[in-house]
């Protein structure tokens, strides 16, 4: 393209025409020409066939899905429901270790222990101010092992406000219920059999339903949202709390694939499923000898587990 | 075959993902108000593919794509969380720039003090300062406006500024007092954006060497590029010369051949001053240092066109 055309294409850039200016000066005078544009004139051109040469240099990490055991510095990507963050496990535990969000889209300024290098992913940002105990089931896959902090996180790690939005999706865990479905069904006046009609179940379970011992399918938590006119999610809210021994172990990663394929059998989401192994778990007939203690859920679960599939 | 299916399948960076970055860089650069990379004036098809490379050769390589991939689910869901990060490297890139430093600086001071007050409201929901007894109305004032309604305004001369960290007291009292000194003569609300523009450019804040140039497209001038800084003469000349320049003669001087544009831009008026400037210019250029002043000259001239 001769350059007269190329500059008339920009010719409301004025550091061009600078440039050009420059150029038509020197010829003239003689002079050597220095301006900001021509520094540019060293470098060639960038090209797709650079960017793909640059690319065919990294290739991508793999990831376990089958690592049980959570330890602290691995990186790991957690997904439930809609949630999804790369998260460094800080503080270990089986059912619920503490984790810090890490992202790797932001490397200005890296410095003390916010710089996280990794060998799969490079230079990453370690968000201490926003740390949370997550369950062990939200983990899906383990990235890498052992990364490295750049210096120690301080020791009073502060709250950040924006927080509490990016891990609100995982309060779904905390809900534990009131179980006032039953008074609320008295008070719109519905009975166990009205309700069995209204949802197309069995009388059985409808009582079950009523005294807020099963937890109704996505469906059936629609319909009885109807009928107390308030919100799907707010159903979940009046079922039986679930006992604080049982969120604890059905938490644990161990039971991440069952309960994942039972949302994905059923479409439901992740968090529905879990619910509902929960409140099975918990109404299923358990034989105790003894005194209950708070020790015995992880085998109730199993136990359900293997009746439910 | 889409991106994410190449990234997934054939577990590498292909044509496919290089083709979906390229457009996503394209879209948030052209509807936000991003600067352009280094050497670029305009978010063009080529400031676009440097700023991909860019992406791909910093310190961090890949890592981003691989995290975004890691957390998508198919191929909208990686083009949510690509946008979202290459919007976020962005704004992290801006803010690292000498006026997103500056504006961030000027974010504190003016916070801290009385005189000013917050007016984001104005400008929907823009940073923004205003006076607490100004007219409650946006000022769309550009740059060069506010230089020509900052003559007069007394403000000492920062010498320099640290980085990062505290601003020493001088450098505070010059640029509070110059802020001050405008948005009382604006009586308007202004942009942070805007401002901290005004101020780098007032105070000679802004490092030259990032006042961008024209990409790339032209034969080379196979003048060697020199990158040494000026030689100090030279640039004190031109600094000289260009204070004695009116607003009018600082924008002819760009484009002082370009008689058309002169006459269509400025008017008679325009060619009048483009006549006498050449006549000075050519006084300028009968010395060695005077020629060599001629480039900082250019430099200064065009950066005030620009901002």
């Amino acid at each position: 393209m001769p350059a007269g055309k190329r500059l008339d294409r920009c010719c409301g850039c004025a550091r061009l025409r600078c440039t050009h200016e420059l150029r038509r000066l020197s010829s003239r005078t003689h002079i050597r020409t220095e301006g900001p544009a021509v520094v540019n004139d060293q470098f060639r051109r960038i090209t797709v066939d650079d960017l793909l040469r640059l690319a065919s240099r990294v290739s991508i990490p793999d990831v376990l899905h089958d690592e049980n055991t959570v330890d602290p510095g691995q990186l790991w990507v957690a997904r439930w429901d809609t949630f999804r963050e790369l998260v460094l496990v800080a503080q270990a535990d089986a059912s619920h270790p503490t984790v810090v969000p890490v992202t790797f889209d932001d490397v200005h300024e890296l410095d003390g222990p916010s710089h996280v290098q990794t060998s799969a992913l490079g230079d990453g940002r370690a968000h201490w101010a926003a740390p949370r105990s997550i369950p062990a089931i939200a983990l899906d896959s383990l990235v890498e092992s052992n990364i490295r902090v750049v210096g120690t996180p301080a020791p009073g790690l502060a709250d950040d406000p924006r927080a509490e939005e990016l891990w609100s999706s995982l309060n779904v865990f905390d809900a534990g219920g009131n179980g006032l479905l039953s008074s609320r069904l008295k008070d719109v006046g519905t009975t166990p059999s009205q309700l069995a009609k209204q949802l197309g179940v069995s009388a059985g379970q409808a009582l079950d339903l009523f005294r807020g011992r099963l937890v109704p399918t996505p469906p059936m938590a629609d319909s009885i949202a109807k009928v107390l006119g308030i919100s799907p999610d707010a159903v979940a809210g009046l079922l039986e709390a679930i006992p604080a021994g049982l969120r604890r172990d059905l938490s644990k990663r161990r039971f991440r694939s069952a309960v994942r394929d039972r949302a994905r059998q059923w479409r439901w989401s992740d968090s529905a499923a879990w619910r509902h192994v929960a409140f099975g778990t918990l109404a299923m007939p358990y034989r105790t000898t003894g005194a209950h203690t708070d020790e015995d859920w992880e085998s109730r679960i199993e136990r359900y587990l293997e009746v439910d599939a | 075959m889409n991106a994410f299916e190449e990234l997934t399948t054939h577990r590498k960076i292909g044509i496919e993902t290089l083709a979906l970055l390229r457009n996503l860089v394209a879209q948030v650069t052209r509807s936000s108000t991003f600067p352009p990379p280094g050497g670029h004036v305009a978010w063009t098809d080529q400031a676009v593919m440097d700023h991909t490379a860019k992406l791909f050769l910093r310190k961090n390589g890949v890592g981003f794509i691989f995290a975004c991939l890691l957390k998508a689910d198919d191929q909208p869901s990686l083009e949510r969380l690509l946008l979202a990060a290459i919007r976020n490297d962005l704004i992290d890139e801006a803010k690292s720039q000498p006026i997103g430093k500056l504006r961030r600086r000027m974010q504190t001071l003016l916070g801290q003090d009385d005189r000013f007050v917050d007016a984001s409201e104005l400008h929907q929901g823009q940073d923004a300062w205003s006076l607490p007894n100004s007219r409650p109305i946006p000022s769309y004032a550009d740059v060069q406006q506010l230089l020509d309604l900052s003559v007069g305004i007394e403000a000492a001369p920062i010498l320099s500024l640290p980085r990062a960290g505290r601003t020493p007291r001088a450098a505070r009292e010059s640029l509070l007092s110059m802020t001050h000194g405008v948005l009382v003569k604006l009586d308007a609300a202004l942009r942070a954006q805007t401002l901290a523009h005004f101020l780098g450019v007032r105070f000679d804040l802004v490092d030259p060497q990032q006042v961008t140039g024209f990409d790339g497209g032209r034969a080379s001038s196979g003048v060697e590029a020199d990158s040494a800084p000026s030689d100090p003469q030279a640039e004190l000349l031109a600094e000289e010369f260009f204070a004695e320049l009116s607003p009018l003669e600082r924008s002819l001087v760009p484009i002082l051949e370009d008689s058309d544009t002169i006459e269509s831009s400025f008017g008679d008026l325009g060619i009048q001053a483009a006549d006498a400037l050449r006549d000075r210019l050519r006084v300028l250029v009968g010395s060695d240092a005077g020629r060599e002043a001629l480039g900082p000259l250019l430099r200064m001239c065009s950066t005030e066109v620009h901002a």
